[in-house]
């Protein structure tokens, strides 16, 4: 027996509504860079993927696209946090729509890759196309298999401990003096709040973007330990 | 360096600093995590089939009627709704470790958890197996989920005993953290000298069926071990006893490396424990939580010696 499939759609639903979010702030990004606040156009665009994608292995109605064209884009994600991580290790310099922390970013789009590639093919006779992941059976266990759930176990355990390091980040702390601050999510309290950039800079919601983070990294250990 | 990245440099600086967690607070995340991957396993297929209200079950026995009537009928209850109850234990869980780690509600959280460890230490695993005699702790004995509750109580985010020597000291005191680790690690040494457990082939047969489903590796590492352990179960009894009251004798050690060398022991005994357990069983796809190996070294981390200039700071 599987996950129940309401299981499956209440995390698909978590993920539409990150993308959304993610969607929606990708659409203020201009008005934000205005308000000199980090936009990270980068990490907006690959969280709005992965709910895309993630949805879709969750639930088949709601699939997009095929397997090889999620795991070019996750694979040109990795690479693109990968050299951004080289790159602020090396001490270069970061613009407002660049993620300041693409090591998580990195991790999630390696964990995705891993469950699009290391997921069985569907084939008409050995599983049914239209099954999510959810509900579907891994192989028997093998060396493979092994292998795979060791991974999966690592991934996972990983995931949740960067889940809760963001849960902790939640916290309400006092507000930074600088007004370009994109370490903190919580903007200064006494930021101005009439002005149409501003607005937009509070639509941007960091610690709505926090609980997207979480639900993503929620859901995406969840997938994970389905796989072990 | 441009200005714009010197702000950024300077900001993540002055949040780094305002971010500096202390030792209390990074076990209680780690708390939280265990919590958090624990409901994420409980979220697993196998624990919506019918599995797992026999696993429950199963707990039941070999313990005294008052003890095992409860979870006998609450298994039952739960196989007659088995979607439904193991969503909502899943979640709880979810929500025990997310709670944990956000500041506002660790106190509610750490709470809660107290009160659902007690819950499911009884319902859930048979009260560790500590009544029925044929439980060791290399098979997970006496139970992870108390472990949890335990940790709980000694992370408690008061500071009641600032200058306390080590983290767990600092909530509810050296001498009353000093007797729950007594406590622990005594009841493992008496545990493992009960008459089931010190049979010839006791140890090695629960290390053994500890093996059955796991990956290739890990069931290989096992059984290797339970060769090992074959017919020397007394003998073994013996050794691990004499070895849990050296660590149980630990942070009651006037002397402090005496007491790191019985925290550095401790962390080997629960690493060895938690191979023997399989790793709680995690790989199988039907393990409940990761058995108490994490635990005992969460627990030790704890009552590792402050400096004493981080002791003044707590």
């Amino acid at each position: 027996m599987g996950s129940p499939t309401w299981l499956a759609g209440v995390f698909a639903a978590m993920m539409l509504a990150v993308a959304a979010f993610c969607a929606g702030r990708l659409l203020l990004a201009r008005g934000v860079r205005r308000a000199r606040r980090p936009a990270e156009l980068d990490s907006n665009l690959v969280n709005l993927l992965m709910g895309v994608a993630m949805a879709g292995m969750l639930a088949t109605a709601l699939r997009i696209g095929t397997p090889a064209l999620w795991i070019t884009l996750f694979g040109l994600g990795a690479a693109w946090f990968g050299a951004q991580a080289l790159r602020l290790r090396g001490g270069a310099a970061l613009t407002p729509w660049q993620c300041a922390r693409p090591i998580p970013h990195l991790l999630e789009c390696g964990a995705m890759l891993y469950m699009l590639l290391a997921l069985p093919t569907p084939h008409p006779s050995t599983l049914h196309p239209s099954i999510p992941m959810a509900t579907a059976s891994m192989p028997a266990a093998d060396t493979s298999h092994s292998a795979l759930s060791a991974i999966s176990l690592l991934l996972a355990v990983v995931l949740t401990a960067h889940v809760v390091w963001q849960a902790n980040a939640l916290t309400p702390r006092p507000a930074p003096a600088s007004t370009f601050a994109p370490a903190s999510p919580f903007p200064p309290a006494s930021a101005p709040a009439a002005t149409p950039t501003a607005a937009c800079a509070r639509v941007l919601a960091p610690r709505c973007a926090i609980c997207c983070k979480i639900a993503m990294g929620i859901t995406m250990a969840y997938m994970l330990v389905l796989m072990l | 360096m441009s200005e714009g990245l010197a702000a950024v440099r300077a900001a993540a600086v002055g949040a780094a600093g305002r971010d500096r967690l202390d030792t209390r607070r990074k076990l209680q995340l780690a708390l939280s995590a265990a919590w958090l991957f624990d409901g994420l396993l409980q979220y697993q297929p196998a624990m919506f089939s019918k599995s797992f209200p026999q696993m429950l079950a199963g707990s039941a026995a070999g313990n005294p009627a008052p003890v095992a009537a409860p979870i006998v009928w609450s298994a039952t209850f739960i196989g007659h709704h088995l979607v439904i109850s193991n969503g909502v234990f899943a979640t709880i869980q979810v929500l025990l470790g997310l709670g944990i780690a956000w500041r506002p509600t660790v106190k509610a959280a750490l709470a809660a958890s107290v009160v659902w460890s007690a819950g499911v230490w009884w319902l859930g695993e048979g009260l560790g197996g500590i009544l029925t005699g044929s439980l060791s702790p290399l098979a997970g004995a006496p139970g992870a989920v108390v472990l949890y509750a335990l940790l709980a109580v000694l992370l408690w985010p008061a500071d009641r005993h600032p200058a306390a020597p080590f983290v767990a000291a600092r909530a509810v005191g050296t001498r009353v953290a000093q007797a729950s680790w007594l406590i622990l690690w005594g009841t493992m040494a008496v545990l493992a000298l009960l008459s089931g457990i010190r049979a010839p082939g006791a140890l090695s047969d629960s290390v053994l069926a500890m093996s059955h489903g796991q990956p290739g590796w890990l069931a290989w590492l096992d059984a290797r071990f339970a060769d090992a352990l074959a017919g020397h179960g007394l003998a073994a009894s013996i050794v691990l006893a004499v070895l849990l009251l050296a660590v149980a004798m630990g942070p009651w050690r006037a002397a402090l490396t005496l007491t790191r060398a019985a925290l550095v022991l401790a962390i080997a005994l629960a690493m060895i424990f938690w191979l023997a357990e399989g790793t709680g069983g995690v790989l199988t796809g039907t393990a409940t939580d990761p058995n108490t190996g994490p635990l005992l070294i969460l627990i030790a981390v704890a009552f590792w010696p402050l400096r004493v200039s981080t002791a003044k700071e707590g």
